[in-house]
């Protein structure tokens, strides 16, 4: 067993093979060695998840929920996946490759998932990092420029004139 | 903080804290280089780590009061989320945000979102090879996604623009990319009547296997790069039919292996260098319609296998060179609408391959030299609106095969030679406008029926 801890002290108890899914343990065990019982310190894991939202985790619903639950959540669900096949120049994978029960964990709130994104980033998770980052670029695809800016509250900060030339330059592409 | 370093820790502890550290200053969004090297910040990040510790409040962590925001999220994740989208798509997003707009157009963006989508080949069918969308779109994409993805399609060995692509309108003002210097494998690029605009990028000097460059029919602008001057493969250049300007680069003279030079119908000005006397294998010359100027270059003589010479439609001025005589493979010279002087030079006559001679609207004075009898192949002979004087040379008749004599608008005196009549295939015989030319015209002309009409009306005032 594995003892890592979240950002806001939460501590948390993991098989090796679920807590190694992380590239960042695995280092980390493999630098200090297992037989070292002090927990594993993850001070850029999100602490507190908003309680709203989050409604895949049934078993925490009430609860306030932590991000750092959330990706254990993640690895356990896939600890018995194949290592993952290189990915090859023949078959390039697509934002639309995303299994089912991954499209359900994440079916979560914008804040909560980029909460998720993060911490895959820093626990280095490659495929939970992918398929968030799929689940984002999803909400995106077949979206206008307007309708973006509006879904991550983004700041539309061109003059007129500079947002014209833009779209000159990408006449090939605003139309369809 | 200086407190903290007197904490007494365990040996085993001091080694995860170290590895923390180090993995923290890699993954901090805000990575701070001294972090790993430097012992006191090492140990001050120690502290802050450290598990007895109340927290120091990261900026993140103070976020998180709120929601977390797209704009959070540091520049690599951004790279990442929206590398999943399609690059047919991707950059009409670039109109979203500055900072979205910088981000889609880096170059790590770029090579993550190609990478993504698309298919390396290292193969490509010459012969029935077409361009795919994205190979199309390549023609409208900002430099960078150009450049990253002519990586991609490096194999190729032929571009060429079809009219079906035209027709699909997959890009309205397609520019040639400076990118495509980098397609050093191609040997044919045709991008004839493909709506290109901007300007010819210099980068296609690079491309040394080059045999035939053609741009027909464009609305390119700007000069033409002397760079081009280094494809000594290249058999054919074609830019007839753009908005080019600036002169004719020496360097073109370079070209060795040229068969085919066409310039013609652009803004071009300045001479014709000397240097393209040095294209040995060059066949057809055609640089009419331009704004070309100064005197024709002797050197242009040496050009034994030219066959097509154009000059029409310019500026020129000076005299016919009488080095043109040794132009031995010439079918056909225009040199209509210039303003050229000085007579015509009998050493013409040596051009026995030589079927158009198009002299008109010049300001070419004397004689018609009779040494052009000898161009045995003569079928059209147009040197009206000059001021041509003396005879019209009565050794025309030897030329069995012409078809159209126009000689009108000039100062000719006598008669229409009567040997003419042994002409046997002239169809059209145009003497109007010369005041000192008598009749009456020889009758087998005047029989000749499908002249009649047009015969009489024009031969009216002279006769």
């Amino acid at each position: 067993m594995v003892r890592i801890t979240s950002s806001d002290s939460q501590e948390f108890s993991v098989s090796q093979d679920i807590a190694c899914q992380s590239q960042l343990i695995k280092n980390m065990i493999e630098d200090v060695g297992d037989a070292d019982e002090q927990p594993i310190p993850l001070p850029n894991v999100a602490g507190a998840i908003l309680q709203k939202g989050g409604s895949c985790f049934p078993s925490i619903s009430n609860a306030p929920k932590l991000t750092l639950f959330a990706v254990i959540e993640y690895a356990t669900m896939h600890k018995d996946d194949p290592p993952s096949a290189p990915e090859t120049d023949a078959k390039p994978s697509t934002s639309e490759d995303i299994e089912d029960r991954d499209k359900q964990f994440l079916n979560v709130d914008q804040g909560t998932l980029f909460e998720i994104i993060l911490a895959a980033n820093y626990l280095d998770m490659k495929s939970l990092l992918d398929v968030g980052c799929k689940t984002v670029a999803n909400m995106i695809k077949g979206k206008t420029v307007e309708e973006v800016r509006a879904l991550f509250n983004i700041v539309n900060d061109f003059t007129p004139e500079e947002e014209e030339q833009i779209r000159k330059e990408n006449e090939w592409c605003e139309d369809r | 903080m200086g407190s903290n370093q007197s904490i007494d820790t365990p040996p085993g502890r001091n080694r995860i804290q170290k590895a923390v550290a180090m993995l923290r200053a890699r993954y901090s969004p805000t990575p701070d280089p001294s972090a790993v090297d430097d012992p006191i910040n090492l140990t001050e990040s120690c502290a802050i780590i450290s598990l007895q510790q109340p927290h120091i409040p990261h900026t993140r962590q103070q976020k998180q009061q709120q929601q977390q925001q797209i704009s959070d999220l540091p520049d690599e994740l951004f790279c990442l989320i929206f590398s999943w989208i399609h690059p047919r798509q991707v950059l009409g997003y670039r109109r979203v945000s500055k900072f979205l707009n910088n981000l889609l157009q880096t170059r790590s963006f770029t090579v993550l979102n190609l990478a993504r989508h698309v298919v390396r080949r290292d193969w490509y069918d010459q012969d029935s090879y077409r361009l795919d969308e994205l190979e199309r779109l390549w023609f409208a994409w900002p430099e960078v996604y150009q450049e990253v993805f002519a990586d991609y399609i490096a194999p190729l060995v032929e571009i060429q623009w079809t009219w079906e692509h035209t027709l699909t309108r997959l890009v309205e003002h397609p520019q040639i990319p400076k990118a495509m210097g980098k397609l050093i494998n191609l040997t044919h690029l045709n991008l004839s009547h493909s709506n290109m605009s901007g300007q010819i990028p210099g980068e296609l000097g690079n491309l040394k296997s080059l045999q035939v460059l053609r741009l027909w029919a464009n609305s390119i602008s700007g000069p033409i790069p002397p760079e081009l001057g280094s494809l000594t493969q290249l058999r054919a250049l074609e830019l007839g039919k753009n908005k080019l300007k600036g002169p004719i680069p020496p360097e073109l003279g370079n070209m060795e292996s040229l068969q085919e030079l066409q310039l013609s119908h652009n803004e071009l000005s300045g001479p014709i260098p000397a240097s393209l006397g040095n294209l040995k294998g060059l066949i057809r010359l055609e640089v009419q319609s331009n704004k070309l100027s100064g005197e024709i270059p002797p050197e242009l003589g040496s050009l034994r296998c030219l066959t097509h010479l154009c000059l029409e439609k310019n500026q020129f001025s000076g005299s016919i060179p009488n080095e043109f005589g040794s132009l031995v493979s010439l079918w056909s010279m225009n040199l209509k609408w210039n303003q050229l002087t000085g007579s015509v030079p009998p050493e013409l006559g040596n051009l026995l391959n030589l079927g158009k001679l198009l002299l008109r609207s010049n300001h070419l004075s004397g004689t018609l030299p009779p040494e052009l009898g000898q161009c045995m192949n003569l079928t059209e002979l147009d040197a009206s609106s000059n001021n041509l004087t003396g005879a019209i040379p009565v050794q025309l008749s030897q030329c069995i095969n012409l078809r159209i004599i126009n000689l009108s608008n000039n100062q000719f005196t006598g008669r229409v030679p009567v040997e003419f009549e042994m002409l046997q295939s002239l169809r059209k015989l145009r003497v109007a406008k010369n005041g000192k030319l008598r009749g009456p015209l020889p009758r087998k002309l005047k029989k000749a029926v499908k002249m009649k009409e047009r015969f009489q009306l024009m031969m009216k005032r002279v006769l």
